[in-house]
């Protein structure tokens, strides 16, 4: 794969197969410019952002597959080309929200830009706060970046990482993809299924985000420069012991060979000290990450498939010295609750699917057609391991670790997203599975239905990404008044205040993390108690109280609850008419009531 | 010669605290590129996608080292980080630089090379 002789080729000796496909990419990127200024978030309904999206977004979609799926069945191999379509659906498919909101969406992320503004104003840890302080190298990072970059807000920071980071992940994808096959058509079809599968979201202003790009990349190095024997002895043994006859030390020859022997040592050399360095940067900066890398390391190296055998102690010693003495203040309260969690799988699940099912029509129509896209997806990438590994037993990598991470499954739910992280963890080799499908596993009678096929599957999946991954826009999009509005509570509120809410759904935590006390009261304001809520906001002692509701919490009470705005409205003159609140501050997307003192 | 000139450009609008519109845009592309792409150059490694992998992982790595161990000793200090990041390309640079010399200066006849000696086998 080479992009700069392909990119020579284009501008020099432009034929058909090039200058086709730049002229439908040319259309179909400005439809999709032009399309963006018909879209009115406003309209947005609880099933999401699909409902504003107008029929140009999806025509031009079509035209960007249909020229995807040519590109790729061309005869002449390229690699700028494909490269530049995925490039395009990265854009369509996780960039579009960027150039449409007003400011950074989801509520979390603006959580994790009141860390970066801590680590700022503080330029210390205090790991007693909470578990991000135990973990705090993403935020350095980022705090670390905004000066150098000479920022003044991590809002400015926190707009792009959907698009940036799945541009990141096109390298390493490529590295594991090419580890495990040689087959060009199978190789950039699953590295475009990739984004269109990856409606999970974790790609976000986030520790996850880059850590997942840490993740793949130690797996892409260990896999193209580390490669097994391929000789399993315990397991030959094993076999020998059954009288079951199966070849398994045969050599892969899904790669070729390194030249010379040199060229491999340096590969080695410095791919070992990139990935022990991204590793002591993941157990500084993730809970979870460093475990699906130890895993993964720890299922290759029991099956010989790397050459590297001794790395999984080495990460695991890491992992253990970062919890036994920079994450000690988490653990040391939090150990037996954690070792409650473990093998818990049916409360996993549990928590992780069925309790997300409740909530309006729409809202559950997005959940349903997440849990349908999610199992006819693992359906066709576990059919295409199956038939994968009786054809092809010996390459096992794929196989190994597509079911690796679901071992964290019986570890912990890690706050009833689990799942969604397993998703994500084995997306890269899940989809592998499914261009396999197309791509090899076809009989040869049947290879000219392959592009369609690929093409049918494509369209599908991104009619279906766009309800899945902005399904919960109505509530996961904030506006430009209601940080107004949170900006004007931090001005007012003196340090220990309590900042209440009645759901975390709207950006706070932005400024001051560690000076106000936040809590979110959902049972009083669905119950309409506001003896309740006074009494909970009283509990704090804080030095005074406020409550805020904004539109974007109105929204996600609607879809959880069906608990629509007017009750909300109700609730809040109750509020007022208790004599117990007053309204302080108000605009057409946020109002902020103070709690008066007990008299 | 574009490590050299991001690197030299990064170093001037950071340490003159340039308000220009290129700083964040320059800062950016030498934090995620340039102190991984100048040691990895070192090593010849003969795939440009690996290249770029290992650049992209090392750049981010070392930067979040650098920072994640000044903020544990109390030593928070974005200009010394920047400084060693800036360090680490330049010294990376004038190693492959060297390397390139020596080759020069001193060709390597094909018969001592690994590969020599096994094309002659």
């Amino acid at each position: 794969m080479n992009i700069n002789a392909s990119v020579t080729r284009l501008l020099t000796n432009p034929s058909r197969q090039t200058i086709q496909p730049l002229l439908l990419v040319a259309i179909s990127a400005t439809l999709f410019v032009v399309s963006l200024g018909k879209i009115d978030l406003h309209g947005m309904s609880d099933l999401g952002l699909i409902v504003v999206l107008p029929p140009e977004i999806y025509i031009s979609l079509f035209l960007l597959t249909f020229s995807f799926i040519w590109t790729v069945h061309q005869p002449e191999e390229h690699t700028f080309m494909p490269l530049l379509h995925i490039i395009l659906l990265i854009i369509a498919l996780h960039g579009i929200t960027v150039p449409l909101e007003e400011v950074p969406r989801f509520n979390v992320t603006w959580r994790h830009m009141g860390l970066v503004d801590y680590m700022l104003r503080n330029q210390s840890i205090n790991p007693r706060i909470d578990a991000y302080f135990n973990w705090p190298a993403f935020f350095v990072l980022e705090a670390f970046v905004m000066q150098a970059m000479g920022l003044k807000d991590p809002s400015q920071l926190a707009f792009w990482p959907s698009a940036f980071n799945s541009l990141l992940y096109i390298g390493p994808l490529l590295l594991i993809l090419r580890s495990v096959s040689d087959n060009r058509k199978l190789i950039w079809f699953a590295l475009w299924l990739f984004y269109i599968a990856n409606w999970i979201g974790q790609d976000y202003f986030a520790p996850q985000s880059l850590n997942f790009f840490l993740y793949i990349t130690i797996l892409g190095v260990l896999l193209w420069s580390f490669k097994g024997t391929q000789s399993i002895p315990w397991l030959e043994r094993l076999l020998k012991s059954t009288h079951l006859r199966m070849e398994l030390s045969e050599p892969q020859e899904q790669c070729p060979p390194v030249r010379g022997r040199n060229t491999a040592r340096q590969q080695r050399l410095i791919g070992l000290s990139v990935i022990l360095l991204s590793m002591m940067f993941s157990v500084a900066s993730h809970q979870l990450t460093p475990f699906a890398i130890l895993i993964s390391v720890a299922v290759l190296s029991l099956f010989y498939q790397i050459s590297a055998r001794g790395l999984g102690y080495i990460l695991a010693i890491m992992i253990a010295v970062w919890m036994v003495y920079l994450a000690v203040a988490f653990m040391q309260n939090r150990t037996e609750l954690l070792l409650a969690n473990v093998g818990q799988v049916d409360e996993a699940i549990s928590s992780n699917v069925t309790e997300r099912l409740n909530g309006s029509t729409g809202h559950n129509i997005v959940v349903r057609v997440r849990l349908v896209e999610t199992f006819f997806f693992w359906g066709l990438a576990f059919w295409g391991g199956f038939r994968h590994i009786k054809k092809n037993f010996r390459n096992l990598v794929p196989v190994l670790l597509a079911c690796a991470p679901f071992t964290l499954l019986i570890l912990q739910f890690y706050g009833g997203e689990m799942l969604l992280r397993i998703y994500f963890f084995t997306l890269p080799f899940m989809v592998f599975f499914v261009s396999g499908l197309i791509y090899t596993e076809f009989p040869q009678k049947y290879f000219r239905w392959q592009p369609w096929l690929a093409g049918l599957l494509s369209l599908v999946l991104i009619a279906s990404f766009y309800i899945s991954r902005y399904g919960n826009e109505k509530f996961d999009q904030f506006t430009a008044k209601e940080v107004e509005a949170v900006t004007y509570l931090y001005k007012i509120a003196e340090p220990r205040s309590l900042l209440a809410a009645p759901s975390p759904h709207y950006p706070i935590k932005f400024k001051g993390y560690e000076l106000y006390p936040v809590r979110f009261y959902q049972d009083p304001v669905l119950s309409g108690d506001v003896n309740a809520l006074v009494t909970a906001m009283e509990e704090s002692k804080a030095r005074a109280s406020y409550f805020t509701v904004t539109t974007s919490q109105e929204s996600f009470f609607y879809l959880f609850y069906k608990f629509p705005p007017e009750e909300m409205r109700k609730f809040e003159d109750k509020m007022v008419a208790s004599g117990r609140f007053e309204r302080i501050y108000s605009n057409e997307n946020a109002r902020i009531y103070k709690l008066f003192p007990t008299p | 010669m574009v490590l050299t000139v991001s690197t030299v450009a990064t170093a001037a609008v950071f340490f003159t605290d340039s308000p220009s519109a290129l700083r964040p845009w320059l800062a950016l592309w030498f934090l995620l590129v340039c102190p991984g792409m100048a040691v990895v150059r070192i090593f010849d490694l003969q795939d440009s996608l690996l290249e770029w992998v290992l650049s992209i992982a090392l750049s981010i790595s070392l930067a979040g080292i650098i920072s994640t161990v000044q903020i544990y000793t109390h030593t928070w200090s974005p200009t010394a980080g920047l400084g060693i990041l800036i360090g680490v390309t330049l010294g990376g640079v004038v190693v492959q630089s060297t390397l390139n010399l020596k080759l020069i200066a001193w060709p390597i006849s094909p018969a001592s090379l690994p590969l020599g000696r096994e094309m002659r086998k």
